[in-house]
């Protein structure tokens, strides 16, 4: 899945350490693009075999996943944008009814 | 595919590899948890041996975060030469939060980007394990030893069949305690020292003469 550099547009795939780094531009802000219909499928089960070993949880807040890294091959990196950078409006409206 | 038997595979070919073509020079990786004391064994040893220093020490964890290599280092050991070539790593931790940094004063700008760096600096560090061939572990004796990132270096260490020797650092501490380190990992040898104070470094350069030499 894509990461597109929220000032310039340039997009990145999983696992490109610019994502870590930053974009070219300097910018290090990244939006994940929404997967394509068709090709949903095809890509989680491509997220089941490329486990994350960096996942980064909020700017400056990391977690790593050892193991993978010692195995070797490419660095895969998770932005976890739910939850710390979105807020899930209808969970919210929930709330506010109960109390 | 079974990772883990290529791994143990390639670590065997290796192993037989080096009887046959053993090397004069080792490229030994100095590896560990963050504030250890990593940076400042490094330096103990080039401070006795070429009167140099590698790295800056700090209280602050994640001081090193780029892997530092000092070439041709020779260390003498009843008469016998061992030249070894030392890499001080950044320390690998599981979890890397910036927040851990603001209490020593750092500007939140500041403890982020040492954030980011010292996660670019566990991947670093664990992909130089591919060109040693021995390794110092650094714990922190008067730390529970007994931690993720402890027990997954040692298990791919031996899986990688690299020669190791683990260092129980910190022993000028009142409440350090090397033994606990040995009951953890009673497979390996630990050597007891101070890094800081110098203490039991004799030995330690006697045993890396044996076990890497
Ligand atoms: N008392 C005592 N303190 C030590 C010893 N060795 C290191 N320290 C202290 O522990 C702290 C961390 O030391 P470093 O050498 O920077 O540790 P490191 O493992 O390189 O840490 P990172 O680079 O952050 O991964 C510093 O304040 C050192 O002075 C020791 O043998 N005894
Ligand atoms: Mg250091
Ligand atoms: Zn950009």
């Amino acid at each position: 899945m894509p990461h597109r550099c929220t000032e310039c547009g340039k997009e990145y795939m999983d696992g490109d350490m610019a994502i870590l780094q930053g974009c070219e531009c300097g910018n290090n802000k990244f939006l994940y693009i929404p997967k394509q219909k068709g090709r949903e499928v095809e890509e989680i089960k491509e997220q089941f075999e490329r486990i994350e070993s960096v996942r980064i949880i909020a700017p400056g807040m990391y977690e790593l996943n050892i193991e993978k890294l010692l195995e070797g091959g490419e660095v895969v990196i998770a932005l976890q944008e739910d939850g710390k950078y979105a807020v899930h409006l209808p969970s919210l409206l929930r709330k506010k009814k109960r109390s | 595919m079974n990772m883990g038997l290529i791994t143990s595979l390639k670590a065997r070919f290796r192993s037989i590899f080096k009887w046959f073509f053993k090397k004069d020079k080792m490229r030994i990786g100095i590896y560990g948890p963050p504030n250890a004391g990593k940076t400042t064994l490094a330096n103990r040893i080039l401070r006795d041996w070429t009167g140099d220093v590698i790295g800056s020490e700090s209280e602050i964890p994640h001081e090193t975060r780029r892997a530092k290599l000092r070439e041709g280092v020779k260390i003498e050991v009843d008469g016998k030469t061992l030249t070894i070539d030392i890499i001080d790593t950044p320390g690998i931790a599981t979890k890397i939060d910036f927040h851990d940094f603001l209490k020593y004063g750092m500007s939140e700008e500041e403890a982020k980007r040492r954030a980011k760096e010292a996660t670019e600096g566990v991947i670093e560090a664990i992909k130089w394990l591919d060109d040693l061939d021995g390794i110092l572990l650094v714990m922190d004796s008067t730390e529970d030893p007994y931690t993720q990132v402890n027990v997954t270096i040692v298990g791919n260490i031996e899986a990688r069949g690299l020669p190791l020797l683990i260092i129980a650092n910190k022993i000028d501490l009142p409440n350090a305690s090397p033994a606990r380190i040995k009951a953890a990992f009673p497979q390996h040898v630990v050597v007891p020292i101070s890094a800081l104070k110098g203490l039991n470094i004799d030995t330690l350069y006697r045993t890396m003469a044996e076990k890497f030499g």
